[in-house]
Formats: structure tokens, C-alpha cells, sequence
């Protein structure tokens, strides 16, 4: 038979916050399509406005995964998958991040490919209303109106990513709140063209495929330190959960614990870990688990499932000195001094 | 990125109070004006007829509305599609017609106006946007 966790759901407040984060994120995506397609009739032969369409482009890909990983993630586990499908915002972001490292890799050279050859932005009119207008002017409408709405909802967004302890809506959030320095830097290549300088549309194009790259390569950092259960940190702040540490604590205040260990991953928005520890007192040990247990689950909604195991001592379970040596949390784990 | 954002906030005033946006990387249009619109012709019937003294044909008429609209003398010289690619590629032409189809293999290496029909363009440098600017004014306002 197959142990599974239990059913996850969000406490009440945070289910609030959860809608609302999703209706946000569908906001987003429809914000963008719409963006996407304005960019797209007034493109033109800019290498700047190209690069930063397809980043527009690639900018629904969090929205949509959000938006499909948490039809997911608080599925009830099954036999097939006894841990729950928290695990579905860590695929969904890693994809993102591969997809985003990919495009501003292509970007980057097909930018510095259309500056080292001279590439020169051909662009035209329009007549809008009887009025004939340089078609620059209409990207540069368009481009502030890719990028002022974003700012808001990016601003948004970000507190409820904090809540809920969600890394693909926080990563959102902020390239979003960013985007505004792809837009101006499109600007400036337009109105520089524009100025009779040729060459600022690959330049501002090269700037914003460096974004894009950069953008990538932190997600990308992120998404695979995430799926290496790396020791849980607070979103949006390069700090170490204090939760960890707290669950140490507690336990050890136990007056049944002579000393424990303890051990946390990031499954999504939870966490599930191991606490090992070694009893001072063996009479009602079970029941005390039990309701260790139950006590540790009730200190944070981000501590899903943790399993307590009495062990004899630590000898089988010392500490490999880490490559970066963090204090007491070295390796993961938190132990007991002396 | 921000450095350039800010740069940017601060020049548009300046940029804005400036009505001779977009400017010729090239000069095209100042050359023309000094010397001659410099245009390479192809023979092809109905857009260009190259027999007689002076070309003649549907494009043709257009480009002298553009001359007389702006005031420019026109030197006309003849070539194959890809002998005028190549010499407005080197900046030698101000404008090559003949016929050109808009999404024809030369868009990497001229830059396209506006089609006048409906799939028909006229062929400049790349980038040259205000020869292009003043050119497609006379297009889009020239009668079908």
C-alpha cells in the first residue's frame, strides 16, 4: 500500500489571495495578447521592435504557466502520485526559464548579427485619421502602451506572490515591473533611427536581448536550484527560510528529544521534510510522534507533511562539510550543537 | 538599461520640438535635392516602358508627381532588377522601379515603400526614411 500525503488546501485568506492572483494572471495574458498583436502591425523593419515583440511574446509564457499549474498542484495525491502534484509549478517554471534562456541567446546574436552588417531599419508612414505620421511614432505608442499597463499589474502581482510562497507568479511579477526598461530602450532605438542614427535600433535590440538573456539565466539558476531541493528560501529575498530553523527549535524543546536533525524541501508552494531525532525518554513514543507531528503541521500552512523518525544517534548521519560552509545549517540540514 | 531609459526621458523635449523626424542616415533626399534623384529603371511593361527618349510607364508618372512635388530634376539610368539592388545597396540610386513585387527576394537588400496598388513597391537604400517619408506621401495620395 502506498502512503500518501494528505490533501492540500490553502488557508482561508489565501485562497482569497490565490483567486485573485489568478485573475490577475488572466488579466496579464490578455493584457499581452493584445499587446502582442499591436506590436506586431506596427513592427516594421526594426530589429528593435522585433526583439522586443518576441519578448512581449515570450512574457505570456509565466502567466500561462501559472495559470495551468495551479489547476494542478492541489490535486489530491493518489496512488500514482502519493506526493501531491505540488511539483507542477517547479516543471512549469523550469520550462519558462529554458525557453526564455533560449530565445535571448537567439535573439542576442540575430541583434549583434544585424548591427556588425549594417542592417538599416527601413520605416515608413501611416495615415491615421487623414494625418500622414511617421510609422516610428505609432511603435513608440505602441511600445509605452507594452509597458506602462505592466508596471502596474507586475506591482500587483508581487505581494500575493509573496503570500503564497510562489516563485513562477513572484518571477512574473517582477519582469514585469522590469519591463518598462525593455520598452524605453526600444524607444530610444526608434527615435534614433528616427534621428538618422541606423545603427541605435541594434544597439537598443542587442541591450534588450541581454535582458532577455539575463532574465533567463536567473530563472533558469532559480528553477534548477528549486528542483535540486535546495534549503527553502523566502520568495523574493535571497534569505533562508527562518520556518526550518523554528521546526529545529520546537523540536528540540521537547522534553522526549535529546537532540535532532532536521530536513525541509520546496514541493511548489509547501514544503515536506524529515525530522530525525534522538529520544531522551522512550515510554509513549508512538503517541508522541503522532502528536509532534500534528504540532509541527500546525505551525505554518507551508509545512505539507514531515515525517519524525527516532534514531539511535547521529553517527549514520553526519554532516558532509558543505562545499559553502553556511554555519549551523550546513548541508541542508539543521543539527543540534554539543 | 535604466541608464539608457533615463537618457532617452531626457532627450525627448528636445526630440519632440524637432519636426524633421525621420532623417536619411544617407542624405538621400539632400542629394537629390542638390543634384539629381538618381533612379534606376527596368524594363517592364505596363510600370516601366523604356522606349523612346524617356522612360515611360505607370511608375514612371508617379515618380515625376514625387519630382514635381518636391522639386527635383530626375536622372534616369538603366539596369537589371539585381544591377539597381546592387547600386542602391552601395547608395549609387535613390530610387529603383520596374515593377518590384512587395515580399520579392530584395527586401533584405532595398528598402520597400508602401505598395502603391496593391503589391506593387518602389525600392530605395535601406533606411533612407525620410527620401522614404516624402515618397510614400506622394504614393498613398496618388490616384489608383
Amino acid at each position: 500500500m502506498i502512503y500518501q500525503t494528505h490533501q492540500f488546501e490553502l488557508p482561508g485568506d489565501l485562497q482569497v489571495q490565490m483567486l485573485h492572483a489568478k485573475r490577475l494572471e488572466w488579466i496579464t495574458l490578455a493584457y499581452l495578447l493584445s499587446v502582442v498583436v499591436v506590436m506586431y502591425l506596427v513592427l516594421g523593419s526594426s530589429q528593435a521592435m522585433k526583439t522586443a515583440w518576441l519578448e512581449d511574446i515570450l512574457g505570456m509564457f509565466p502567466a500561462v504557466a501559472f495559470l495551468v499549474a495551479s489547476r494542478f498542484y492541489y490535486r489530491p495525491p493518489n496512488r500514482e502520485y502519493p506526493y501531491g502534484y505540488h511539483r507542477a509549478y517547479g516543471i512549469a517554471y523550469l520550462t519558462g526559464a529554458v525557453s526564455l534562456t533560449a530565445m535571448g541567446g537567439f535573439l542576442a546574436i540575430d541583434s549583434t548579427l544585424s548591427l556588425l552588417t549594417g542592417e538599416r531599419p527601413t520605416i515608413g508612414i501611416l495615415f491615421l485619421l487623414g494625418h500622414q505620421v511617421w510609422l516610428g511614432w505609432i511603435m513608440i505608442l505602441a511600445l509605452l502602451y507594452s509597458s506602462l499597463p505592466a508596471i502596474f499589474l507586475g506591482r500587483a502581482k508581487l505581494p500575493l506572490a509573496k503570500a503564497l510562497h510562489n516563485k513562477i507568479l513572484y518571477t512574473d511579477a517582477e519582469t514585469q515591473k522590469a519591463d518598462y526598461s525593455t520598452a524605453l530602450a526600444a524607444i530610444g532605438g526608434v527615435l534614433g533611427v528616427g534621428l538618422g542614427f541606423w545603427w541605435a535600433d541594434a544597439v537598443a535590440a542587442i541591450l534588450i536581448s541581454g535582458s532577455v538573456l539575463k532574465d533567463g539565466f536567473q530563472n533558469l539558476r532559480a528553477a534548477t536550484q528549486d528542483m535540486l531541493d535546495r534549503y527553502p528560501e523566502v520568495v523574493g529575498e535571497k534569505a533562508k527560510d527562518p520556518l526550518i530553523a523554528q521546526v529545529h527549535e520546537r523540536v528540540k524543546k521537547w522534553p522526549w528529544v535529546a537532540e535532532a536533525r532536521v530536513r525541509f524541501r520546496e514541493n511548489g508552494q509547501v514544503y515536506y521534510g524529515e525530522v530525525l531525532f534522538v529520544p531522551r525518554d522512550h515510554r509513549e513514543l508512538v503517541n508522541r510522534i503522532a502528536k509532534g507531528r500534528e504540532e509541527l503541521l500546525a505551525m505554518h500552512w507551508k509545512l505539507h507533511d514531515v515525517t519524525l523518525m527516532p534514531v539511535q544517534s547521529f553517527e549514520d548521519y553526519r554532516d558532509v562539510p558543505s562545499s559553502h560552509s553556511e554555519g549551523e545549517f550546513s548541508g541542508g540540514g539543521a543539527r543540534v550543537q554539543g | 538599461m535604466k541608464i539608457i531609459g533615463g537618457c532617452t526621458l531626457l532627450l525627448a523635449p528636445l526630440l519632440l520640438t524637432r519636426c524633421d523626424i525621420p532623417k536619411d542616415p544617407a542624405g538621400s533626399l539632400d542629394a537629390a535635392r542638390q543634384t539629381a534623384l538618381q533612379v534606376g529603371v527596368t524594363d517592364n511593361s505596363p510600370f516601366v516602358i523604356l522606349q523612346g527618349d524617356r522612360p515611360s510607364g505607370l511608375e514612371v508618372a508617379l515618380l515625376e508627381d514625387f519630382a514635381v512635388a518636391q522639386g527635383l530634376r530626375i536622372s534616369y539610368r538603366k539596369g537589371s532588377e539585381s544591377t539597381l539592388v546592387k547600386m542602391l545597396e552601395n547608395r549609387l540610386l535613390h530610387i529603383a522601379i520596374g515593377g518590384f513585387e512587395k515580399g520579392s527576394i530584395w527586401q533584405s537588400k532595398a528598402g520597400f515603400s508602401a505598395p502603391y496598388d496593391s503589391t506593387h513597391v518602389l525600392l530605395i537604400p535601406k533606411g533612407e526614411n525620410r527620401l522614404l517619408y516624402e515618397l510614400e506621401k506622394t504614393i498613398l495620395n496618388h490616384p489608383r
